[in-house]
């Protein structure tokens, strides 16, 4: 292969494709600054402008950051710098990504995944095709391998699929798609934003393929290439996950409701929401809400010695709900993990049949918690509920056995306040148990089997085997069990959301994530809502630390 | 040494019954709803609870469709069907066997149709000294095996008109609400039906795209991002990763307000889109990704480098082939998050959504317009609890092993 090297003198001039990209960098220059400047001064449309004005603000200034970026890469251009060209390939390649995406948006790409949605219902007998497809693929599977007939009953699930996709495609109107796509250009818009994004692809690609004038090394070269493949996932954080968190912050420091324009409050949200107060009541009779400040309500009292002490908050509910989402996390805790470890331990002395007691286990944690939930609902039901019913034949099969007359009251599993927040725990229990266990089996085979049989050995009787060689030997497991549980206790929402019928969901089952959901969503309280989001965050922070510290400090480290 | 071997099965026995008890607890209530999904509307509220599902025995008589009972008359089992007729019923006996206070209470002797006793003008009062209650019972005469006589009517009550269809001539009367019905096991599939017309089939397609969606961008990003944190050393990769990882820490709640804003602003709120585009970008699974390109050698790409060939090349001759299992376990992962979510397409879509429900979605809604038929439910709950069981039974090995390597990296 014959390689053509060009050599050019420096003072020679530079490719022709140097200027016209500083020219288009330029050209992004003046339209960040003028986009900032619009930003800045007025509201272009009515959601953004819903959030307030420090967000525009802070958009104004983002959009700076492109302008420099162009800047510098010009400077970097002229100069034959690589850094320059970087720049460019930065400002092109993610110029091309956000106008790509906008003409997706213009294209309806985005809106139509509901008419994708309307026309996979209307042809959904098509799936059948991908089931077939599917069958066909495993059946040839368990042919032998290299076998012809194996080749081409693979070939025809493949070809089944095809056709099914193809069929789903036409049917569901994609002809009628493009149709609608090319009819966006009637409008100005679209052209626009096309040839922008054909500018910012030609230009990127170009410059991208001036590695040899900068003098690229391979190692840059692949560096450019790391970072674009990261790319679609730096895309996307910033975009659905940086930025929601940084407006998270800042609407939970104003007072976003709805039919308002947030302003900056300050800490009164988070003030709002923490409030106590302590009064003592020297009458033991009197009005608890007599006691406290204007805006404090009763939330709690007790008594030491003789003063009853009245505790008093401006958010009953919240303090309520994180009580009740502490209580759940300490039930769930002991019932998820104590029988786990107990299966597990059983299950892993490789008796027959372990294979499928575990699959059995592990079932419930496949399912969606709304439709088990609704399953237990039917199950706790106080008439006819099979809880009860084996409850009511328990306590019957026990009179017949020993005479005795104990009277069973059909439990009122989800009306019955006290035993409310109990039903949705035995409820996340079951299903949390499974998981748990498969978690501790894989724990319990890491463990050396040498070290049983040197304490059988010694004359360990299997419950000191279990005290002094699989506990501490399975710190690491149990740590991570109950720290996953907490975590996910903490943000329980869809077992008490789905379990109980009545709306609004009853105090005692108003977990911390109900509670934020009533209060965002129902009220759309946003600002209050964020505070309380960030507080639970900060709770589940602490709750994670707190625990990385104990099984530090603790004596079982491996 | 047998006393060894039977502590042994003893001991073996107790595991198994623990097990399997366990076992009947995980898998009961499954089995409660697949059972519950095929009954009818009646059944589900039969108590003592069962299994079972079923439903009444119809018989015809007369051209018409009758619901059949059973009847236990001199220790032998007649079948019945029930008419609409009804019958005037006396139940006699003595002055002495009435309860004046609660004439139910009374001790009968005679009970039968009224019309085969013949009414005479004679009454009786009687009346009980300790309460003072009175009362006046007419005297009737009364056809006793073969013989007539004189007795009192304790009371009066209408019964249903039972008829052997073979033999219309065999009439029976009883209440019909505490008669025994004759039941047979029959499965109500029309339920699956009923359930799918009430807007989850919409449900339910829809339910396929979100995932199918969210599955496939899932595995493009992460493959990319987990390759390029894998393999690739380019400036800033461990910061970025670290900061990427960091991000799974985080918990949703902090985001469901402002995504939802952001929804706003983009105009997908009540829109499938929402519950796509912002999930197909995942940190764990880029880990999980990077974790196990990790691990492949570092020889086979070396050589294909020499050759000239791309990152991009690499990645997918190389690189994806050798990955399936990964793939399998983080597609797995996609399909359950994305087929169970809740809470994001509840506040983005809402309940009672017509267009863009999903299956979660649907079931609540189902929950609140079927409140009082648990076959129904049950039926949903089966249509959107299926699917994710039959690709854990397809490719459970996946599934254990990727939660067994969680917990061992954890």
């Amino acid at each position: 292969m014959a390689t053509v090297v060009t050599t050019r003198k420096q003072g020679q001039g530079l490719p022709k494709i140097i200027y016209i990209s500083a020219a288009w960098n330029i050209i992004i220059m003046l339209g960040s600054f003028a986009l900032s400047y619009i930003l800045f001064t007025q509201e272009p449309n009515k959601q953004l402008k819903d959030l307030g004005d420090n967000v525009r603000y802070f958009l104004a200034l983002i959009a700076l950051i492109p302008a420099a970026a162009a800047m510098y890469s010009v400077y970097g251009l002229l100069a034959r710098r690589p850094g320059g060209r970087y720049a460019s390939m930065a400002l092109n390649y993610v110029g091309a990504v956000l106008s790509c995406l906008y003409l997706l948006h213009l294209w309806g790409v985005f809106i139509a995944f509901d008419d994708a949605g309307k026309a996979l219902f209307e042809n959904s007998f098509l799936l059948w095709g991908f089931v077939i497809a599917y069958a066909v693929y495993w059946l040839a599977g368990r042919l032998p391998e290299y076998s012809p007939s194996r080749r081409y009953l693979e070939m025809f699930a493949i070809g089944v699929a095809m056709l099914a996709l193809i069929a789903l495609l036409l049917l569901g109107g994609a002809v009628e798609g493009v149709w609608n796509v090319i009819s966006t250009y009637g409008e100005l818009q679209t052209w626009a934003v096309t040839i922008v994004v054909i500018i910012f692809a030609f230009v990127g690609y170009q410059i991208l393929n001036q590695g040899d004038f900068f003098g690229e090394t391979p190692d840059q070269r692949t560096s450019w290439q790391g970072w674009l493949m990261v790319s679609p996932n730096i895309i996307g954080f910033m975009l659905f996950f940086a930025g929601p968190l940084l407006l998270s912050f800042y609407l939970s420091f104003t007072d976003s409701e709805p039919g308002s324009i947030p302003d900056v409050i300050g800490f009164k949200n988070y003030g709002d929401i923490l409030s106590l107060e302590f009064k003592t009541l020297d009458d033991p009779e009197a009005n608890p809400q007599r006691a406290l400040s204007f805006g404090y309500i009763p939330l709690d009292d007790f008594k030491i010695g003789n003063t009853r002490v009245v505790i008093g908050a401006k958010d009953v509910l919240f303090w309520k709900s994180l009580r009740n989402t502490i209580v759940f996390c300490m039930m769930l805790v002991p019932l998820s993990s104590i029988p786990a470890l107990l299966l597990a331990v059983i299950m892993n002395s490789k008796i027959p049949g372990m294979k499928f007691f575990r699959a059995a286990y592990f079932l419930p944690s496949v399912a969606a918690v709304v439709g088990t939930a609704l399953i237990w609902r039917w199950l706790y039901a106080s008439d006819i509920g099979y809880i009860n019913y084996a409850i009511t034949e328990f306590v019957n099969g026990i009179n017949s056995i020993f005479g005795t007359q104990i009277e069973y009251q059909k439990t009122q599993w989800l009306t019955d306040q006290g035993i409310l927040l109990f039903s949705i725990v035995l409820l996340a229990a079951w299903q949390a148990v499974g998981f748990n266990t498969v978690l501790f089996l894989a724990g319990l085979q890491g463990i050396p089997t040498t070290l049983y049989e040197a304490s059988f050995v010694d004359g360990a009787n299997r419950v000191q085997q279990f005290r002094h060689v699989t506990l501490p030997l399975l710190a690491p497991t149990t740590f991570y069990v109950i720290v996953t549980t907490v975590i996910t206790g903490l943000q329980v929402f869809n077992e008490p959301y789905a379990l109980i019928s009545s709306r609004p969901i009853p105090d005692a089952a108003t977990t911390s994530v109900i509670y934020l959901y009533n209060r965002g969503f129902f009220r759309f309280e946003f600002g209050y809502a964020s505070a309380v989001a960030w507080l639970l965050f900060a709770l589940i922070f602490v709750v994670t630390i707190a625990q990385f510290r104990l099984q530090r400090s603790g004596s079982y480290d491996v | 040494m047998d006393r060894n071997k039977a502590r042994l099965w003893f001991i073996r026995l107790m595991v198994y019954l623990l097990l399997g008890g366990c076992g009947f607890i995980m898998l009961f209530p499954f089995a409660y709803m697949m059972f519950t999904s095929v009954k009818n509307s009646t059944d589900v509220f039969h108590y003592p609870p069962r299994l079972l599902p079923y439903s009444a025995v119809t018989a015809e008589y007369e051209g018409q469709t009758l619901p059949v009972y059973e009847f236990e008359i001199d220790g032998e089992t007649y079948e019945m069907v029930l008419t609409d007729e009804k019958v005037r019923y006396g139940f006699f006996t003595t002055q002495e066997n009435i309860d004046v206070n609660n004439t139910r209470q009374s001790k009968i002797l005679v009970e039968l149709p009224i019309d085969e006793a013949v009414e005479t003008e004679e009454e009786v009062t009687l009346s009980d000294p300790s309460t003072g209650k009175e009362d006046s019972f007419p005297v009737f005469e009364v056809p006793v095996s073969g013989e007539s006589q004189n007795l009192l009517l304790a009371y009066r009550s209408s019964l249903d008109v039972f008829v052997e269809p073979g033999n219309p001539e065999f009439r029976h009367y009883a209440v019909a609400r505490t008669a025994k019905p004759v039941e047979e096991v029959e499965f109500q599939l029309d339920n699956y039906d009923t359930v799918l017309g009430l807007n989850l089939d919409r449900a339910f397609t829809n339910t396929i795209l979100v995932t199918v969606g969210v599955t496939l961008g899932q595995l493009i990003t992460s493959i990319f991002g987990g390759y390029a944190f894998a393999r690739i050393p380019f400036p800033g990769r461990n910061t970025i990763f670290i900061l990427y990882l960091g991000s799974i820490m985080i918990p949703f709640v902090v985001l469901i307000v402002p995504l939802y804003r952001l929804m706003v602003v983009l105009g997908w709120q009540d829109r499938l889109v929402s519950l796509i585009v912002p999930w197909i970008f995942t940190a764990y699974g880029t880990f999980l990704m990077r974790q196990f390109f990790l691990s492949i050698p570092h020889e086979i790409e070396e050589a294909a480098l020499l050759d000239g060939a791309s990152r991009f090349r690499i990645l997918w001759t190389i690189f994806v082939p050798l990955s399936t299992p990964v793939v399998a376990t983080q597609a797995i992962f996609t399909f359950l998050y994305a087929w169970n979510s809740f809470l994001w397409p509840l506040i983005i879509i809402g309940e009672g959504d017509e267009r863009n429900p999903v299956l979660t979605l649907a079931l609540i809604q189902l929950s609140n317009i079927a409140a009082d038929k648990p076959n129904l439910v049950m039926t949903g709950a089966a249509i959107a609890i299926l699917p994710p069981i039959i690709v854990f039974i397809l490719a459970q090995k996946y599934f254990i092993e990727s939660v067994s390597s969680s917990a061992v990296k954890g």
